[in-house]
């Protein structure tokens, strides 16, 4: 189990690695000098050296790397061309923001795709398995952003239920959080569970017809409990798999529709320095977003251990 | 019954992208108004049988700027994927035939390549090439390298070592033909398959990146623009968002419907993606 | 080993039929069978894979899904309807009254639940909670794992199935299905993805089990093999009927069915008189195949005459490729689906034309 847990940790973190690899290439790829172009008509002489020195961009390219490395690995993701602040201050101020929206919408995606995907491969072939096949079908195609529009549209502007933007923190104001966060969790997590519907479904008919669900009937069980205690067991790997995998697209799309509802989270922050050429700030929240997902994906790996004996034991 | 039924789907589906295609082509020339023909004093009007789509805050006419942006969306569909199959195929090949060091170090960053969410890495190498449709297809097409090169390097496995026999009688047949005549056709439907698959991803992920700014500049026409317009006067014109997001819609689904079709037709023995992804997983 | 006297059968099957509706027609795949079983009687039901005795089982009880499947005819089981009843009726039989163990013990328990767990889960549906406790319970999953000859069983009911040896693991089965103790113990194919020694080690327990619970047992193979040393009676089925019914010591003393003695000549070691002491049951599909050529009929496509014709090497004449045989009864109590009967070892020659 230690050693289970060592090695797939070790193997995230060589991917990580690779990561902030990519992502400080980036930055050596911009045409032309980065501090200049993000000063733009801001330039003075003075600013520019100092800015220079303080990102470490004087240095050969090695040393940068290994540096911006270091730095990292102790929370120091350099300082916004534009503010001057930390960019780790920047990114930890709308975390909370980002990260509330994010387990919200995953949250009602895996209320969607379970029960759903469950009755569908129980019901395999019956008005219920058409209905989420045909749902899944659709969730995969729909733009989430239009999702969102098509929310505001209907519960801001005809029924004045929700207010059609804006965010409210969670731990200051409980009420103002949930009305602000039901449309664009619901838009993402509509999207998302509709697609785990799918998998879902499959994960459960395969394991419908596993050996040991036959066993569980042969012992006159009552369908229920054999599909919770059996069929669902045995399903659950392959569910948190793709659910693990399946953050990656939730992530994408909590971007988007942070753009669309004005969620002051880490997509907007990302816009904004993409849209500035703060360098710094976009490679900070690029390394945040795609090291959360590694991790989440580790845990992932680790919550096996915890599901399947087979793993525990070895 | 379930397969009849897909089928039947899949021929609207098709009937459906070939209209888009003649739109992509003719859009300009079929639309009842110029694309960027703006009128003040019309504009924000509802659907009419003037307008269809009624019109948006400059008076433009929706319908015809949804048509005219068939083509955009269609061209940074097929090329981005075209960019992600020519640069994935051959890497999966590579990987896959020659094994070892090559394959470890190729694989090796797809894998970092697939660690980032999809659109995350797009905006991050638009970040780095500015904004634009040029460098929205090369975003995307480079997102979705890694998909086509595990699909080939997997079919490639399946037959290497059948190859290598093959190539050991055959005298004097170089790499290059083995991999063009043997190779290449085992991968095929399964590389068929993700190719329509990834046209509505793309799709879907142009429009996102266009909405976000980082794709089609306006003044030219593009769903995910329109779209974004249409977000700020929802409340006055939902049809400004509406439509371009129908667009989106019953395109990219088609483009599914058809690549699920083409799995069952091409590649029926193909696992379903769950079991590929847990297997993957357990095999690391 | 001779069976108990009953006059009432615990499960006596009349007719039963089951088809599939498939897209080249209708696959007729257990034709009108009929067979009994008595209280503490062994019978086996013999025959190659698809010749429909796994498949009369699952549809006895309710364990073939219906639709798709059709099933007709009758069956009682202590007198309670089978065919026609509800599913509760059914599911309620079930693990209480008939204890079931499949064939391949490495997937048939749940790799994820503990093997005590497993093993007395049926109990706990069927008993209710005020009269079995949870310590009760846990107690009855020990006894029953010693019961089967499980070493340390208090030690091991909390082990999951990857712990335990496929022997080990058919004998957790069996301790599964005898959990409630039921009347009848179904055994489908149980020994046939265990090793020669093991399925001695099995087949021996199910026999000691009998004998000391009283129970009956259907015992599903087709390895002739196996069946010699367990069954009171065997049926032997070929494409879903019935072809030869007799007690054991007939069935390999005086076969009658051309296919049974087919089958029987597959075997690698066959003593004539008796029934086989000590067999090595590594006899496959395959073997038999090689012996009897051909392959079992399509049962969507079934031949007009007798099932076994186009196989049969003592076919006689168009009466056999046009008219289906009856089964008769060639001495009291031994039943063959042929008009062609084989001769009798050393003393006498049956009739044959029938």
């Amino acid at each position: 189990m230690v050693a289970y847990a060592l090695r797939r940790a070790l193997q995230a973190l060589i991917v990580l690695v690779g990561v902030s690899v990519i992502v400080f290439t980036l930055l050596q790829l911009v045409p032309g000098d980065p501090v200049r172009v993000a000063l733009g008509t801001r330039f003075d002489q003075g600013t520019y050296d100092a800015l220079r020195e303080r990102s470490g961009l004087d240095r050969p390219l090695i040393a940068q790397y290994l540096s911006y490395l270091g730095h990292a690995a102790t929370g120091d993701l350099g300082v916004s061309f534009r503010s001057g602040e930390p960019v780790t201050t920047l990114l930890l101020e709308r975390l909370p923001a980002t990260a509330s929206l994010a387990l919200t919408a995953l949250l009602i995606a895996l209320l969607i795709a379970i029960p759903l995907g469950v009755l569908a491969a129980v019901r395999a072939g019956s008005i219920w398995d058409y209905a989420a096949t045909g749902i899944s079908q659709i969730g995969v195609s729909v733009p989430d952003f239009w999702m969102g529009i098509l929310f505001i549209l209907l519960f801001s502007s005809t029924f004045g239920w929700l207010p059609p933007s804006g965010y409210e923190p969670l731990f200051g104001d409980p009420l103002g959080w949930v009305k602000h966060v039901v449309m664009p969790a619901a838009a993402v997590g509509l999207v998302s569970g509709a697609i785990l519907t799918r998998f879902v479904r499959s994960a459960v008919l395969e394991s419908l017809g596993r050996d040991y669900t036959r066993t569980a009937h042969s012992k006159g069980l009552r369908t229920g409990v054999v599909v919770r205690r059996h069929v669902l067991r045995g399903a659950m790997v392959p569910i948190v798999t793709v659910t693990g995998l399946q953050l990656a697209s939730l992530l994408g799309g909590i971007i988007v529709i942070e753009i669309v509802f004005a969620w002051p989270g880490l997509g907007q922050l990302t816009l904004d320095a993409v849209r500035g050429r703060d360098y710094p700030v976009v490679q900070g929240s690029v390394l945040l977003l795609a090291a959360t997902f590694l991790v989440v994906n580790l845990l992932v790996d680790l919550l096996y251990a915890v599901l399947d004996p087979r793993i525990r034991l070895r | 019954m379930r397969a009849l039924i897909s089928h039947r789907f899949a021929l609207v589906c098709l009937v459906i992208l070939a209209m888009m295609a003649l739109a992509g082509v003719f859009g300009a020339a079929l639309a009842p108004y110029g694309v960027n023909a703006t009128d003040i004093p019309g504009r924000l009007r509802p659907p009419s049988l003037e307008h269809w789509f009624g019109t948006d805050e400059l008076g433009r006419d929706v319908f015809s700027r949804v048509l005219a942006a068939a083509g955009v969306s269609l061209k940074v569909g097929l090329i981005a994927v075209g960019i992600s199959l020519f640069a994935g195929v051959l890497i999966g090949l590579l990987a896959g035939y020659y094994g070892r060091f090559i394959d470890d170090a190729l694989m090796r960053v797809m894998d970092m390549l697939f660690a980032f969410p999809a659109v995350l890495l797009a905006i991050a190498i638009l970040a780095v090439l500015g904004p634009g449709v040029t460098n929205a297809m090369i975003a995307i097409g480079v997102v979705y390298v890694p998909i086509f090169a595990r699909v080939t390097r997997a079919g490639v496995l399946a037959v290497r070592e059948e190859i290598f026999v093959l190539a050991a009688r055959s005298v004097g047949a170089g790499d290059l033909r083995i991999m063009a005549s043997h190779v290449l056709p085992n991968v095929a439907g399964p590389v068929i398959v993700q190719t329509s698959l990834s046209l509505a991803f793309a799709i879907l992920s142009e429009a996102a990146l266009s909405f976000l700014g980082l794709g089609v500049q306006p003044p030219a026409p593009s769903w995910g623009r329109m779209l974004f317009d249409g977000r700020d006067f929802v409340q006055q014109a939902w049809w400004m968002g509406f439509f371009p997001g129908l667009a989106i819609f019953v395109t990219v689904l088609s483009f599914n419907i058809v690549g699920d079709a083409l799995r069952d037709a091409l590649d029926p023995a193909q696992r379903s993606a769950i079991e590929a992804r847990s297997s993957e997983r357990a095999a690391r | 080993m001779s069976p108990p006297i009953s006059s009432q059968p615990l499960l006596d099957v009349q007719g039963l039929s089951v088809s599939f509706p498939t897209r080249d027609g209708l696959a007729r795949v257990v034709r009108d069978v009929s067979w009994q079983v008595a209280r503490g009687e062994t019978v086996a039901v013999v025959g190659e894979s698809g010749s429909g005795k796994s498949v009369s089982m699952l549809a006895l009880t309710g364990l073939l899904p219906a639709p798709p499947a059709r099933i007709g005819g009758q069956a009682r089981f202590d007198g309670i309807d089978l065919i026609g009843a509800d599913r509760e009726t059914l599911r309620a039989l079930r693990g209480d009254r008939i204890g079931m163990v499949f064939q391949d013990p490495m997937t048939s328990l749940n790799p994820y639940l503990r093997v005590g767990r497993q093993v007395v889960e049926g109990l706990q549906a069927h008993r209710s909670q005020s009269t079995l406790s949870r310590r009760a319970a846990h107690e009855r999953a020990v006894e029953l794992l010693a019961m089967v000859g499980i070493p340390e069983p208090r030690r091991r009911v909390d082990d999951y199935p990857h712990e335990f040896s496929g022997g080990m693991r058919q004998r957790v089965m069996i301790a599964t299905a005898l959990a409630c103790d039921p009347d009848l113990l179904v055994a489908d194919e149980a020994t046939t993805a265990l090793d020669v020694t093991t399925q001695a080690q099995i087949v021996e327990l199910v026999g000691e089990l009998q004998s000391r619970l009283g129970m009956a047992v259907i015992w599903i193979s087709h390895d002739l093999g196996v069946v010699a040393r367990i069954a009171h009676r065997v049926v032997v089925m070929y494409a879903g009927q019935v072809v030869e019914e007799a007690p054991v010591d007939a069935l390999f003393a005086d076969t009658r069915h051309p296919y049974s003695a087919g089958l029987l000549r597959a075997l690698p070691v066959l003593e004539p008189a008796g029934p086989v002491a000590r067999t090595a049951s590594a006899t496959t599909d395959r073997a038999e195949l090689l012996t009897i050529e051909g392959l079992p009929p399509d049962p969507r496509r079934l031949p007009p005459g007798c099932a076994f014709y186009p196989r049969c090497p003592h076919r006689l004449d168009e009466r056999c490729a046009t008219e289906p045989p009856p089964l008769r009864e060639v001495v009291p109590g031994h039943f063959i689906r042929s008009f062609y009967s084989e001769p009798k070892p050393a003393i006498d020659r049956d009739g044959s034309g029938g």
